[in-house]
């Protein structure tokens, strides 16, 4: 008797019509059909021979075919009189060192950096993303990098808008100067005066199109990773707030600087303070396996989730919204992509978040 | 898919090498140049190396 193995790095996310093979080896996932689920967990019950004789003449050549697919993909291997015992299923538990993961600042004034600073003494945080909505100098940018010097911080991200001076001199010296600046994302940019140079310290890009804060929450396949700390953070929290902080333009700590709740203003409260708050912490448990459509669809482990701006169509008992994020356009159910922005269905929530309505 | 398994194999693995990145080769010195590290005084090093984040924390593009 011959028995079949999946590897334990593949994971399999059942959707409603289709599901997804994410190979935890190779960091890449992809999609098939649900019968092949279906025969998968089969093979976990039965060897393959006592699989194959409950189906017809037809139906064998087709899970042969299956057989050989996951076989050649890598995604398991056969052994022989017993499935072999050797190697342990992949523990899904998460935890991380970091005590806020990523802080979102909407940047005004530079003092509000100061004082992430100075949390910075008792309160790790990994990550900084940036978004400014007016331009800023070199000086400032290299000053936003000199802030965080000798600290724990390990990488900044920003975005801001495009200006004249930005040439390569500007770029490749402030390349040369910042340690933490990882991605430079700049908007407006309607005239590149700038090379694209590969040797940066940080990764460059930039848009002609007016980027605002409110265009975040986006869902696309190009927001989609496959790796272990995302799947394992997707499966036990919130795959956007959890760790994560948010600072608004008026100062406003928040989970997310787009999310309406906030737990006092970092003029007159730390952010430790803030940390022990009841309510802060709500969203963090939030998996995608609890929300609205999300738990029926086969991306939910490898997708970013949003709590900003949602359908607003689902409240669970604890009053949390787990309502489907607004600006995801796929429907789990037909298996099909859409544009968001203009479903019908979405448009009373994008009245009540004052978004434009395309027709 | 018999004779694809190796028989010294005690557990019959459907090894390949298709995907082995070759140490040395274009790609890894390519990926070589991109690590950078920073000072921290907190972990007392200078060499804390700057991981890329394993998701996007925004998408706004």
């Amino acid at each position: 008797m011959k028995y079949f193995n999946l590897f334990s790095s593949v994971l399999i996310t059942k959707g409603a019509s289709r599901v997804l093979i994410s190979d935890l080896e190779r960091n890449v996932s992809e999609l098939q059909s649900l019968d092949l689920y279906n025969l998968t967990e089969d093979l976990k019950l039965n060897s393959i021979e006592d699989v194959i004789k409950e189906y017809d003449r037809d139906s064998k050549e087709i899970i042969n075919e299956y057989i050989d697919f996951l076989l050649e993909n890598e995604y398991g291997f056969i052994s022989h009189n017993d499935w072999d015992n050797s190697f342990n299923p992949l523990s899904f538990d998460y935890d991380s060192a970091d005590v806020i993961n990523n802080l979102f600042l909407e940047l005004d004034n530079f003092s509000v950096l100061h004082k992430i600073r100075c949390a910075m003494d008792t309160i790790d945080i990994r990550y900084l993303v940036i978004y400014s909505i007016r331009q800023l100098s070199k000086e400032e940018l290299e000053e936003i990098d000199f802030i965080f010097e000798n600290t724990s911080l390990e990488g900044i991200e920003i975005y801001c808008p495009y200006h004249d001076q930005m040439n390569d001199s500007f770029i490749s010296g402030l390349s040369d100067q910042s340690q933490r600046i990882y991605k430079l994302v700049l908007y407006n940019c309607d005239n590149i005066t700038f090379s694209t140079n590969e040797n940066l310290k940080f990764s460059l890009e930039y848009t002609k199109d007016h980027i605002t804060i409110k265009n975040c929450g986006i869902v696309d396949l190009k927001y989609f990773n496959t790796n272990n700390t995302k799947i394992f953070e997707s499966k036990n929290y919130n795959s956007c707030l959890f760790k994560k902080i948010g600072i608004d333009i008026e100062g406003n700590i928040k989970n997310c600087p787009l999310m309406p709740d906030h737990f006092g203003n970092i003029g007159n409260t730390s952010l430790e303070k803030v940390l022990e708050m009841a309510g802060f912490k709500k969203y963090w448990n939030l998996t995608k396996d609890h929300i609205a459509i999300c738990k029926d669809c086969e991306f939910r482990y490898i997708c970013t989730d949003c709590r900003a701006f949602t359908e607003k169509t689902h409240q669970n008992k604890d009053g949390l919204d787990t309502s489907k994020p607004l600006k995801c356009g796929y429907d789990p159910y037909t298996g099909e992509w859409s544009e968001w922005s203009t479903n019908p269905l979405k448009e009373k929530a994008m009245k009540y978040y004052d978004f434009k309505i395309d027709k | 898919m018999e004779n694809k398994i190796r028989s010294e194999e005690r557990n019959k693995l459907p090894l390949n090498f298709k995907y082995l990145n070759k140490l040395g080769s274009k790609k890894s010195k390519e990926l070589n140049k991109k690590i950078c590290y920073v000072k921290c005084e907190k972990f007392q090093t200078d060499f804390m190396t700057r991981v890329t984040p394993f998701k996007a924390f925004t998408r706004m593009l």
